[in-house]
């Protein structure tokens, strides 16, 4: 029952700019702070959230099973609408993250500009290797305890910028940042202190632990790396702790990954993610090999490790629903690149990419009995172009219903649109994109 | 160690293994006769009471120089294929998880060796260093080091692709690391499926070396030099060269089950399933 909303709030901006509606839960408004962006015009920096988060908790001390169940329902577009929601938390203990305002001026924790990935891949037809742009010029920045939501469809280079965020892989080019440290240029021993703060969790549970130790190898493996966990019973302490904040029974320890449930081995992915009491934690599609009704637990479970360890996450996902619930700010990828970029509120107040409007349309309607959901669904339209052959311009044209001219010869640029509010489209704001606000509130 | 026993393969393979090692320990108390004491008087004997295994064409006994031929061929061998998969795993692992020059140089070297037959390069590298127990060793064991680099550098491109893979590095630990503790334990269950493959290569090897000269100098036996005299008598003396041929048969098999048993053993899906 505990709906956990996340806004942003910044001094100084007017509140409201793109939340017309009284959904907004705890009214705490919406925007960012607009910075003076760096080299990508004006967005590479968006965002100034430091922390100004509400979480408002249907009455204090909900049992986090009736919580997973609401969020479950709400996942599955079948339970109570976000917005009965939001009207029940009323009468919440709203509790006001640390620092509240303190925000506007706060470094940003990971700070990527322009980053590229190409690969050299051989097209099918062999005629020599092509090259595939994977991650074309990205720029964004994850603030301290802010969630950073990315959303694309498969393929649209999610992953690989996950990746290069954590400089798993090099950027072909680019720059990239950890506390305003350059991370492109550290040798193995820094990247490896930095590796410390930074983790990641997997979206394949059944992928990411080596099949050949047991679970509490695999736990108390980042600490064996950074010579943590003093001796072998400290250690196991600290593996039986991890192991009860992630909600894992300790008579697991000697088992083996096979032996879990696809739940319980995220679960265990996420234990190892906070080993080191990491302060980002990188969530590639960390929900979507799951159920849905484990998908909320885990979500939930993300959430509650948030508050309790105080995390940023930049979490990533293809489904829109559950980046909207996780979280504050959201970029839409697009075919390797960032098309528009704002803080949850004002993204779905105010929708200014005609991609991010096809994104919204096949999300499931939140409002119970709404029929307009086929409809909104045939909005759909079109496959992903190649990544090998890029369509001339603006990588949407093709599957946009409000192209012009120019859309085929100029490429948009990212234009911050007020408020931190980025978009790539050469006619944001003038289209008038149906105004969906009272179907999509936060 | 009772756990491993448990694996009925590893049980047959490991009690086959160890007869033939107590065998060519034992050799001097199992037989009365001494393995180059000729007797023309009782040449080319079907088995007998007297000599269990018949005796070749210059009356030597069969079983004797069998049971004392193992002491050349399994050590030959065993320490051939231990020359084998430790460099050719290392490598492999090395060259599928490194990928890049060092993949590449270490691909093109294998190629060449691969361009030649394993018994010419046994030959060569035999010439080259001169017969003896030791060299024979290397001059089996270097051209066996392909098959295992081959199958290792498969499996950890395999392996390496792995998201664990990436998770370790993720968490900070070095690419030695990475492949110590989540390549290679992959990796190796793989390898000793073909570590079967690997023995009776070896073993045959050390018999056509001794065909060719450079094995082990005479009278000593071991059991490919008396396949290669019993060939000669096969129609007189066929016992020679069954029962020498038996017995190398016989040991590759009980490599053949140990290296499925380890690998069965080692993956924890068939934890206590005991094979
Ligand atoms: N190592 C690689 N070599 C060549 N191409 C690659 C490589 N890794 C990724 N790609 C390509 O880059 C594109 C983006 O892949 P990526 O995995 O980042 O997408 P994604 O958004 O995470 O998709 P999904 O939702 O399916 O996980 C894909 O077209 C993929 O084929
Ligand atoms: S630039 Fe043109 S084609 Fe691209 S999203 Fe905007 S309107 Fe559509
Ligand atoms: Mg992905």
């Amino acid at each position: 029952m505990a709906l956990w909303t996340r806004a942003s709030a910044s001094p100084g901006t007017p509140v409201s700019a793109g939340a017309p509606d009284a959904n907004i839960a705890a009214g705490a408004g919406a925007g960012a702070v607009a910075r003076a962006g760096g080299a990508a015009g004006g967005c590479a920096s968006a965002a100034g959230t430091g922390g100004a988060r509400m979480a408002s908790q249907a009455g204090a001390g909900v049992a986090a099973g009736a919580s997973a169940k609401a969020g479950a329902g709400a996942l599955a577009g079948a339970g109570a609408s976000a917005g009965a929601s939001a009207g029940a938390a009323t009468g919440a203990s709203a509790k006001a993250g640390a620092g509240a305002g303190a925000g506007a001026g706060a470094t940003a924790l990971l700070r990527a500009e322009r980053l590229t990935k190409t690969y050299a891949a051989s097209s099918r037809r062999g005629f020599g290797s092509a090259r595939l742009t994977a991650v074309n010029e990205v720029s964004f920045e994850v603030a301290r305890g802010e969630t950073f939501g990315l959303v694309g469809e498969s393929g649209c280079g999610k992953s690989t910028l996950a990746m290069l965020a954590l400089r798993l892989i090099e950027p072909t080019s680019g720059a990239l940042s950890y506390e305003g440290r350059d991370m492109l240029k550290m040798g193995f021993r820094e990247l490896r202190e930095i590796r410390r703060d930074m983790q990641v969790v997997f979206q394949d549970p059944y992928d990411s632990m080596n099949p050949r130790l047991t679970l509490e190898e695999v736990v108390a493996e980042p600490l064996r790396v950074h010579g943590r966990g003093g001796t072998k019973r400290s250690r196991r302490e600290r593996v039986e702790k991890l192991f009860a904040d992630v909600g894992l029974p300790a008579h697991l320890m000697g088992r083996y990954p096979h032996q879990l449930s696809g739940g319980q081995r995220q679960r265990l992915c996420i234990a190892r993610a906070i080993a080191l009491s990491p302060r980002l934690v990188v969530c590639d599609e960390a929900v979507s090999a799951l159920d849905v009704s484990i998908q909320a637990q885990i979500l939930n479970l993300l959430l509650d490790l948030k508050d309790e360890f105080g995390l940023t996450y930049m979490f990533i996902s293809h489904n829109l629903a559950v980046v909207k619930f996780m979280s504050d700010r959201i970029g839409v990828m697009y075919f390797g690149r960032i098309v528009e970029l704002a803080a949850k509120a004002e993204l779905f107040g105010n929708v200014l990419h005609p991609y991010t409007l096809m994104l919204l349309s096949a999300m499931p309607s939140p409002v119970p009995g709404d029929s307009r959901g086929a409809e909104r669904r045939a909005a759909i339209t079109g496959g992903v172009p190649s990544l090998f052959s890029p369509p001339a311009g603006c990588v949407f044209h093709p599957r946009c219903r409000f192209r012009e001219g120019v859309c085929e010869r100029e490429e948009p640029p990212l234009r911050d649109m007020g408020g931190g509010h980025c978009v790539a489209c050469h006619f944001a704001g003038e289209h008038g994109l149906p105004r969906l606000a009272e179907q999509f509130a936060v | 160690m009772g756990a491993v026993l448990r694996n009925k393969h590893i049980a047959a393979g490991g009690a086959i293994i160890a007869l033939m090692i107590a065998m060519a320990a034992f050799a001097p108390l199992l037989t009365p006769y001494g393995f180059g004491e000729l007797d023309f008087a009782v040449k080319n004997q079907p088995p007998s009471a007297q000599h269990i295994m018949g005796t070749d064409p210059y009356g030597r006994d069969v079983w004797c120089r069998i049971a004392y031929g193992a002491r050349v061929s399994l050590t030959v061998s065993l320490v051939a294929v231990a020359i084998a998969i430790s460099c050719g795993s290392l490598l492999g692992v090395a060259s599928g998880y490194m990928r890049g020059r060092l993949d590449f140089a270490l691909g093109r070297i294998i190629d060449v060796m691969m361009a030649f037959p394993a018994i010419l390069l046994s030959l060569i590298i035999g010439v080259v260093l001169g017969a003896s127990v030791r060299n024979m060793c290397f001059s089996i064991g270097i051209p066996l080091i392909p098959i295992f680099y081959r199958v290792a550098r498969g499996a950890t491109l395999n392996v390496g692709g792995r998201t664990y893979v990436t998770a370790s590095r993720s968490i900070g630990s070095g690419r030695l690391r990475t492949m110590a503790w989540h390549v290679l334990p992959n990796v190796l269950p793989q390898i000793f499926v073909v570590l079967s493959v690997g023995m009776g290569g070896s073993i045959l090897a050390e018999a056509s070396l001794g065909f060719l000269g450079l094995g082990i100098p005479q009278p000593t036996p071991s059991w490919g030099l008396i396949v290669n005299e019993g060939k000669a008598h096969i129609f007189a003396a066929p016992w020679t060269t069954a029962f020498s041929g038996g017995f190398i048969a016989l040991t590759v098999l009980g490599f053949n089950l140990l290296g499925d048993g380890l690998r069965d053993f080692l993956d924890p899906k068939l934890k206590g399933a005991g094979g």
